[in-house]
């Protein structure tokens, strides 16, 4: 589905990202961890096009996708839940979900995401802004869906979630799942990484320093303590 | 002058004035005023504009419907807008509008168009100058411009260089010589200057005819009749010198608006 | 109440101007991020053209949408070509604005000239109507109606269509809109040439009003700085009500303490400056 080969990207003269390479499978979960600062966010942003990467290459079912513009990459099947959510203040959820609706003959339609998420079919006409925290999530993750992507980035989804939340993204997720997306999840909780994901790596510094199957980091208390500091 | 003939030949007793809001227009409307209320007028009302005024709207509208005509120191493009303003409010059906000369200038005549037919100005050239010297002083600005307007910049500063041409004739080209040549700058006096004779006081000062002018149209073009001649006007108009020079400059409250 | 009813016309009206001249600069702010320093441009280019093509077809109506129009299509060149060439870099492309700026000023002194022109129009934006005892000129009726027009159109596209939403997605975070798949780059270039098309707009409007000339671009500016400034940057309704206030502001201080006349545009900006820092309708 998705290979990231041997990319550098950097914000202005810092270079972030050094040499990352990764592959995600059709259907596959693949979960990234790491420090604040480890380059996470960086490797969404390559792979959206936010901040392409200057050398190595991404190919999306094995078409280049490196350089080209986000628009044209989220065309291809790609998207991102970003980190902080990135709602918009001035549109309500109705026109939130309508504006990046891609129809495609059993996607995703406003009426299925009302389904997924019940909340906001009742706030459809409120400002995106005014919703609260969990319900910005969904929100985020319904616009989203509504372009119909083969591949979502997720930028830590969880964050500032409360506990009955945090259940309902993972639910979420494990549906999209079964319905054949694949998934880059991006987490600073480890536990939801481990409990969704179906293989994990740990960046460090713009490298990726560690990889396996959740399973595996969920047994190796040295690798944890020296990466996550857990 | 303005106040002398806004009184004894425009029949006015109460006027409005319109100015811009620094020297010049403090300037010209103090003066208008000194000579206007000495004779017996009233000003009762000074507006004050900025400028750059953009929209006369609020000015026009408030002017005083009593008053018998209306005294403009406005120029450049904004005489554009405060004419047009005064034509689009009605006021110039109304009453007269007497200009400071350059409102209604050769070069903003197309662009003010019909709105400013019958508006009156003294200044002391005109384009319709109806003298040999400035018909053919005119003739060959057109040829070198190719413009149908001739402006009252190259009137006036081409009588200027005339001036100074003159005074370096008479010393002989030895302008080296500076005590001798401004010496005889001074004397010098131009009979015949597209504006007419032109000399200069011992204050330096130019002495000049003015000319009263009325916005027509003839043919397809506008021009600036003049229908008004106060020969040789200086800067003191009829005052003793010495005493005017006492006088404290004109500023927005000098002379005071005792009608207002 | 003549006074009344005569000052509030005319503060109407102005408003109606300095609506069309803040609209757009606050519309290009919006998507773009930028201080458009061309704005002023646009707008002198927009009058020029305007009495030229007056003076060829003897048609308003047809000047001004034909000149509104090249303006625009000026400025879509603009935006391709130059800003686009330095994007994500805001100072410099507001640099670039404010060459551009000084390139025209001089290109237009070059072609027109440096008299005054004023654009004439058909002959009943001379005269005016009687309406219940009042007098009202129909140049002036003339700036509100396209004024009022422009902004119920706009309002209604960028509030009620989803293309409208578009525009304000991308006003809030052009990034995330164009994850969306949506072409942001084409948003911003059609959303700068409709910026310009209102500049143009009010340029041929504006020279009909108060005459065209040059240095008239860096003249005007201020005053389309100081409607986007009180509405709030990028907001378009803010811009209305702006200039609303401001126009009747600087109407009746005028009118009424003509010795304040410096201050009755840009005394209203310092005090929403200092209480709201992001103007009227502004986003934080």
């Amino acid at each position: 589905m998705l290979r990231v080969d041997d990319i550098h990207t950097y914000y202005g003269d810092s270079h972030i990202l050094q040499g990352v390479s990764l592959e995600i499978p059709r259907a596959a979960i693949v979960g990234i961890l790491g420090r604040n600062g480890a380059g996470k966010t960086t490797l969404v942003r390559s792979v959206m096009g936010f901040t392409p990467a200057r050398r190595g290459r991404i190919l999306l079912d094995e078409a280049e996708i490196t350089r080209l513009r986000p628009y044209r990459i989220a065309r291809l099947g790609v998207c991102v839940v970003s980190q902080g959510r990135q709602i918009f203040p001035s549109l309500d959820v109705a026109e939130t979900l309508a504006i990046g609706a891609r129809p495609n003959p059993d996607g995703w339609t406003v009426e299925k995401v009302y389904d997924l998420f019940p909340p906001l079919r009742e706030r459809a006409r409120h400002p995106a802004g005014r919703l609260s925290g969990g319900e910005q999530q969904m929100l985020a993750i319904g616009r989203s869906l509504m372009t119909n992507p083969s591949l979502l980035l997720l930028d830590e989804p969880t964050e500032g979630l409360s506990p009955l939340y945090i259940e309902a993204v993972g639910h979420v997720i494990r549906k999209l799942q079964q319905s054949g997306m694949s998934m880059l999840l991006v987490e600073q909780r480890l536990r939801f990484a481990l409990l969704y994901s179906d293989y994990v790596h740990i960046m460090s510094r713009g490298k990726i320093v560690h990889s396996s199957s959740p399973q595996e980091l969920g047994r190796d208390a040295d690798v944890r303590a020296r990466y996550l500091g857990v | 002058m303005a106040g002398d003939y806004a009184y004894r030949k425009l029949g006015w007793r109460k006027v409005s004035v319109i100015a811009f809001d620094y020297g010049w227009g403090h300037e010209v409307a103090g003066g208008f005023q000194r000579v206007f209320e000495e004779l017996g007028g009233q000003v009762i009302q000074k507006i004050w504009a900025p400028v750059n005024t953009a929209d006369f709207g609020p000015y026009v509208a408030s002017l005083k419907p009593e008053a018998d005509g209306v005294l403009d120191v406005v120029t450049g493009a904004a005489s554009i807008r405060l004419i047009g303003e005064l034509r689009k409010a009605g006021v110039l059906d109304k009453k007269k509008v007497l200009a400071a000369g350059t409102a209604t200038d050769e070069t903003l005549l197309t662009a003010l168009g019909d709105s400013a037919l019958g508006v009156l100005g003294f200044l002391s050239w005109s384009q319709v100058l109806d003298t040999p010297e400035n018909k053919r002083f005119v003739q060959r600005i057109k040829q070198m411009t190719k413009k149908d307007y001739v402006g009252f910049s190259a009137a006036i500063n081409y009588g200027a260089a005339m001036w100074i041409a003159e005074a370096i004739r008479q010393v002989g080209g030895d302008v080296e010589n500076k005590d001798k040549f401004f010496q005889t700058l001074r004397a010098t006096e131009i009979k015949s200057s597209p504006r007419g004779p032109i000399k200069i006081d011992k204050y330096g000062h130019i002495v000049q005819n003015i000319y009263i002018r009325r916005v027509d149209k003839v043919g397809n073009l506008y021009q600036n009749t003049v229908i008004d001649t106060y020969p040789s006007v200086g800067q003191f108009w009829k005052y003793n010198p010495e005493e005017y020079l006492k006088q404290p400059i004109y500023s927005r409250d000098n002379p005071p608006c005792k009608y207002c | 109440m003549e006074f009344w009813v005569n000052q509030t016309f005319n503060g109407i009206s102005y408003a109606a101007l300095l609506f069309l001249l803040g609209g757009g600069l606050t519309l290009i702010f919006g998507v773009m991020k930028i201080v458009n320093i061309a704005h002023g441009s646009f707008y002198l280019v927009g009058g020029y053209l305007g009495v030229a093509l007056f003076a060829a077809t003897g048609n308003f109506y047809l000047a001004l949408v034909g000149s509104a129009l090249a303006v625009a299509a000026g400025g879509v060149v603009l935006e391709r070509v130059f800003l686009r060439a330095v994007e994500g870099d805001d100072l410099r492309q507001m640099l670039l604005t404010m060459g551009i700026a000084l390139f025209v000023q001089d290109a237009c002194l070059l072609v027109w000239g440096g008299d005054p022109f004023s654009l004439r129009g058909p002959a009943y934006f001379a005269q005016s109507v009687k309406l219940g005892g009042f007098t009202f000129p129909i140049l002036r009726l003339f700036m509100i109606a396209a004024a009022g027009v422009l902004f119920v159109v706009l309002w209604w596209f960028e509030e009620k269509t989803r293309a409208g939403a578009m525009v304000r997605a991308a006003i809030d975070n052009a990034e995330m809109t164009e994850a969306l798949g949506i072409n942001v780059p084409i948003l911003k270039m059609a959303v700068f040439g409709l910026g310009a098309f209102l500049a143009g707009v009010a340029g041929v409007v504006g020279s009909a009003f108060m005459g065209i000339y040059p240095g008239l671009d860096f003249e005007i500016l201020p005053y389309a700085f100081v409607v986007v400034i009180v509405g709030g940057m990028g907001s378009l309704s803010g811009a209305f009500v702006a200039a609303l206030v401001l126009g009747l502001l600087d109407n009746f201080g005028k009118a009424l303490f003509p010795e304040i006349s410096y201050f009755t545009l840009f005394a209203p900006m310092a005090i929403v400056l200092a209480f709201r820092p992001t103007g009227l309708f502004g986003r934080a």
